[in-house]
C-alpha cells in the first residue's frame, strides 16, 4: 500500500513537472516568435537599406508610425471567390462558411465551457469535508468531462473543415489574414495540441489520481486545461476583432511590425470577456439539456435523482453566468460605439435593430424558463408551500419587465395604421422602445430571478438565527428600494442629455449586483444552521420542469447564432473594416427572414449533431451505472442538504 | 408585528440613502452630473 502511494506521488510529481515545462515552453516559444517578428523590419532595414529609406505607415487605430512590414490589402474581384456553382443560396460561399463556422463555434464554445465547470466542481469536491458529498461532486465533474470528450473531436474536425473552406472559397482574403497573423496561427496550433493532450490525460487519469497530492495534481491539470482553452479562444478572437476594428496596419492594410497591436484591437477584450461568459452560459445549457434528456429517459428513481441533481447544478451555473452576460454585452456595445458610432447605429438603431428585438424575446424566454425551473424545483422540498403565494408577484414583475423589454421603438405597420397613430412610433408604448426603458426592464428581470433564487434557497428551511427579523427586513427593503431606484433611474433617463443617460446604466448595474451579492450573502448567512423541514427529494420534480431546461439550452443556441450573425454582419460590405472591401457577388446584407432561417437551420443541425454525441457517449456508458445519490444530495450555493 | 414594521422602515431608509449615494458617486467618477435633470 505504502509502495503504491509512493509510486502515485512520484508519478504526480513527474506529471506536474511535465505540465509546468509544457506551460512554460509555450509562452517562451510565443514570446521569441513574436520578438523575431517584431525585430524583422529593423533587421531588414539595417541590411537592405538605410533606415531613412524604410517606408513608413500610420497605424489606423493607434495613430503611431511604423515600418511597413508586409503586403497590403489587394482589391478583390469576383474571381477571388471561387464557387461550386451550386443553386441559390448555396451559390454564396459565405453561406457555407456561415454554417461551418457556426457549428465550429457551437462545439468550440461547449468544449471550452465544460472544463470550466469540471474545474469548479472538482475543486468543490476537493474542498468539501463530507466524504460522501465530495465523491458525488467528483463523479459529477467526471460525467461532465466525459460528455465533452466526443464533442472535442467534433470541434477539431469542424475547425479543419472551416480552415479548408476558407482556403478554397476565400483564398485571397485568407492569404492576407494568414500573412498578418502567421505567428499567432502557429501558436494557436501548438496550444491546441497542448489542450488536447491535457484534456485526454485529465480524463483518462481521473480514476488513477484520486487521493491526496495526486488528486490536487489532477485538479491543477483542470486549471491548466482552462488556461490553454481560454488563451486559444482569445487568439482566435483576435482575428475576428481585427476584421471589425483593425489596428496595427496602415490604411492600405500594410502590417506595421507590431503584432501586439494587431492582436490588441479596440474590440478584442470586450469580445474576449463576452465570449468567455457566453460560453459558460451555453455550456451549462447543453449539460442541463443532457441531464434533462437522461432524467426523462431514466428507468429508476436512483437515476432520476442523479440526473435531476445534475440538471440543477448545470442550470445553476448557466444562470449564474447569464446574470453578468448583459453587462459584458453593454461593454462590448459601448466599445463598438466608441470605435465607430456608425457601427453602433447600424446595430441597434438601423439595419440590424430588429434582430435585437428577437434577441430581447429570447432573453425574456431565458429568464422565464430559469424562474419557472426554480419554482418547479420547489416541489422537491417540504416547506416550500410557505412561499407559493409570493411566486405570482415575482412572475408579474418579470412579465411586465419582459413586455417593456421586447417593445420595439417603431412598429411595422400598414399605411392606415400609420395614419391613425400619426407616425411610426406609438404614442404610449413607443416610449418603451428606448434604451432607458430597456435598461430598467432587464435589470428588473435579473432582480426577479435573484428573488426567485433566494426563495428557492430557503424553501425547506426553518430559519433559526436570532437576527432573522432584521435579516428578512434588510433583504425585503433592499429589493424594494433597488427596484424603485432602478425604475426611478429609467424614468429619469428620459429627462436628461444622452451622455448622462448612458452613464446612468452603471448605477443600475451596480444596484442589481448589490442585490445579487448582498441579498444572497445575507440569505446564505441566515440559512446557516437553519432547521431542515425535510430533505430535497431529488428526482421528485415535474416532467415539465425538464422541458424548461430544454428551453434554456435551445434559447442559448439560438441567441448565440443570432448575436454572432449581428456582430459579423455589422461589417456590411467589408472583410476588414474600412481596409479590405468585400467585392464578392454576394456582398450585400441578407433580409432578416433569410438570416433567421439560416440561424434556425444551424440550431437544428447543432442539436442533431449533439444528440449524436450524447448517443455515442451512451454506447460506452450503458454498462456503467451512475453513482447512487441519496435523497440528502449536496447542492451548490447554499442549497439545502 | 410592530417591531417587524419598524425594522423594515429603518432598512428602507438606510437602503434608500445607500442607493442614492451609490448613484451619485458612480456618476461623479464618470465625470457626469447626477442632478443634471433636476436643475
Amino acid at each position: 500500500m505504502a509502495t503504491l502511494m509512493k509510486r502515485r506521488k512520484l508519478s504526480a510529481v513527474w506529471m506536474l513537472g511535465a505540465f509546468l515545462a509544457l506551460t512554460l515552453t509555450l509562452p517562451i516559444m510565443s514570446v521569441s516568435a513574436l520578438a523575431d517578428e517584431a525585430a524583422q523590419p529593423a533587421t531588414l532595414a539595417a541590411t537592405a537599406a538605410p533606415a531613412e529609406n524604410v517606408p513608413m505607415g500610420k497605424d489606423v487605430y493607434y495613430k503611431t508610425m511604423g515600418p511597413i512590414s508586409g503586403p497590403g490589402w489587394t482589391e478583390t474581384t469576383a474571381k477571388d471567390y471561387p464557387t461550386y456553382n451550386l443553386p441559390f443560396p448555396f451559390s454564396e460561399n459565405r453561406l457555407l462558411i456561415w454554417i461551418v463556422a457556426q457549428q465550429h463555434l457551437y462545439f468550440g464554445s461547449f468544449v471550452l465551457a465544460v472544463p470550466i465547470f469540471c474545474m469548479v466542481i472538482e475543486l468543490i469536491g476537493l474542498l468539501t469535508r463530507d466524504k460522501v458529498a465530495a465523491k458525488k461532486f467528483d463523479h459529477l465533474a467526471y460525467t461532465f468531462v466525459k460528455i465533452s470528450l466526443t464533442a472535442y473531436s467534433v470541434t477539431a474536425i469542424l475547425g479543419g473543415l472551416l480552415l479548408f473552406s476558407f482556403i478554397t472559397m476565400y483564398p485571397t482574403f485568407f492569404a492576407y489574414l494568414a500573412g498578418l497573423f502567421k505567428p499567432v496561427m502557429h501558436i494557436y496550433a501548438l496550444l491546441f495540441l497542448a489542450e488536447s493532450g491535457t484534456l485526454y490525460i485529465y480524463y483518462y487519469a481521473w480514476d488513477k489520481m484520486t487521493e491526496g497530492f495526486a488528486k490536487w495534481m489532477h485538479a491543477t491539470m483542470g486549471v491548466l486545461l482552462n488556461v490553454f482553452g481560454t488563451v486559444l479562444m482569445m487568439l482566435a478572437n483576435s482575428w475576428l476583432a481585427f476584421m471589425m476594428s483593425p489596428a496595427g496596419v496602415d490604411e492600405k492594410g500594410h502590417y506595421l511590425g507590431n503584432i501586439g497591436r494587431l492582436i490588441h484591437t479596440a474590440l478584442w477584450n470586450p469580445i474576449n470577456v463576452h465570449r468567455i461568459i457566453g460560453n459558460m452560459v451555453f455550456g451549462g445549457g447543453v449539460v442541463g439539456a443532457f441531464a434533462a434528456y437522461k432524467f426523462l429517459s431514466a428507468k429508476t428513481d436512483e437515476d432520476k435523482a442523479y440526473y435531476d441533481w445534475m440538471g440543477y447544478i448545470a442550470a445553476f451555473m448557466a444562470v449564474a453566468a447569464l446574470i453578468p452576460l448583459p453587462f459584458a454585452g453593454y461593454w462590448l456595445m459601448r466599445e463598438v460605439y466608441g470605435f465607430r458610432q456608425q457601427m453602433g447605429i447600424t446595430l441597434m438603431g438601423g439595419l440590424l435593430a430588429w434582430l435585437f428585438i428577437i434577441q430581447a424575446v429570447l432573453i425574456g424566454a431565458l429568464f422565464f424558463a430559469a424562474d419557472y425551473y426554480l419554482f418547479a424545483g420547489m416541489d422537491r422540498m417540504k416547506g416550500a408551500e410557505r412561499y407559493a403565494k409570493s411566486i405570482k408577484y415575482v412572475l408579474f414583475l418579470t412579465t411586465a419587465a419582459f413586455l417593456v423589454w421586447l417593445t420595439p421603438h417603431t412598429l411595422i405597420i400598414t399605411p392606415q395604421e400609420l395614419k391613425a397613430m400619426g407616425g411610426q412610433q406609438h404614442p404610449v408604448v413607443g416610449n418603451f422602445g428606448v434604451m432607458s426603458a430597456k435598461n430598467g426592464a432587464v435589470n428588473t428581470m435579473i432582480m426577479t430571478t435573484i428573488i426567485a433564487f433566494i426563495i428557492y434557497q430557503r424553501a425547506n428551511k426553518q430559519i433559526t438565527v436570532k437576527w432573522a427579523p432584521l435579516g428578512n427586513a434588510a433583504i425585503a427593503a433592499m429589493f424594494t428600494i433597488a427596484l424603485l431606484n432602478n425604475w426611478w433611474v429609467a424614468i429619469y433617463g428620459y429627462y436628461i442629455p444622452a451622455n448622462v443617460r448612458v452613464g446612468l446604466s452603471v448605477p443600475q448595474v451596480v444596484g442589481t449586483l448589490t442585490c445579487l451579492f448582498i441579498g444572497c450573502g445575507i440569505n446564505i448567512a441566515m440559512i446557516r444552521g437553519a432547521k431542515d423541514m425535510g430533505p430535497i427529494l431529488w428526482g421528485k420534480i415535474s416532467v415539465r420542469s425538464q422541458y424548461a431546461l430544454f428551453v434554456l439550452a435551445v434559447s442559448f443556441t439560438w441567441l448565440m447564432g443570432l448575436m454572432g450573425y449581428i456582430r459579423s454582419s455589422v461589417r456590411l460590405f467589408w472583410h476588414v473594416m474600412e481596409i479590405g472591401r468585400d467585392n464578392s457577388p454576394w456582398a450585400f446584407t441578407h433580409t432578416i427572414g433569410f438570416a433567421a432561417n439560416v440561424m434556425t437551420f444551424n440550431v437544428v443541425l447543432y442539436w442533431v449533431l449533439t444528440l449524436f454525441v450524447f448517443w455515442l457517449g451512451e454506447i460506452g456508458a450503458k454498462a456503467v451505472k451512475p453513482a447512487h445519490v441519496p435523497a440528502g444530495q449536496p447542492a451548490i450555493a447554499g442549497g439545502s442538504k | 408585528m410592530g417591531k417587524t414594521i419598524a425594522l423594515f422602515a429603518i432598512c428602507l431608509v438606510a437602503w434608500f440613502f445607500y442607493f442614492q449615494t451609490i448613484d451619485w458617486f458612480l456618476m461623479k467618477i464618470q465625470g457626469l452630473d447626477y442632478f443634471a435633470g433636476l436643475r
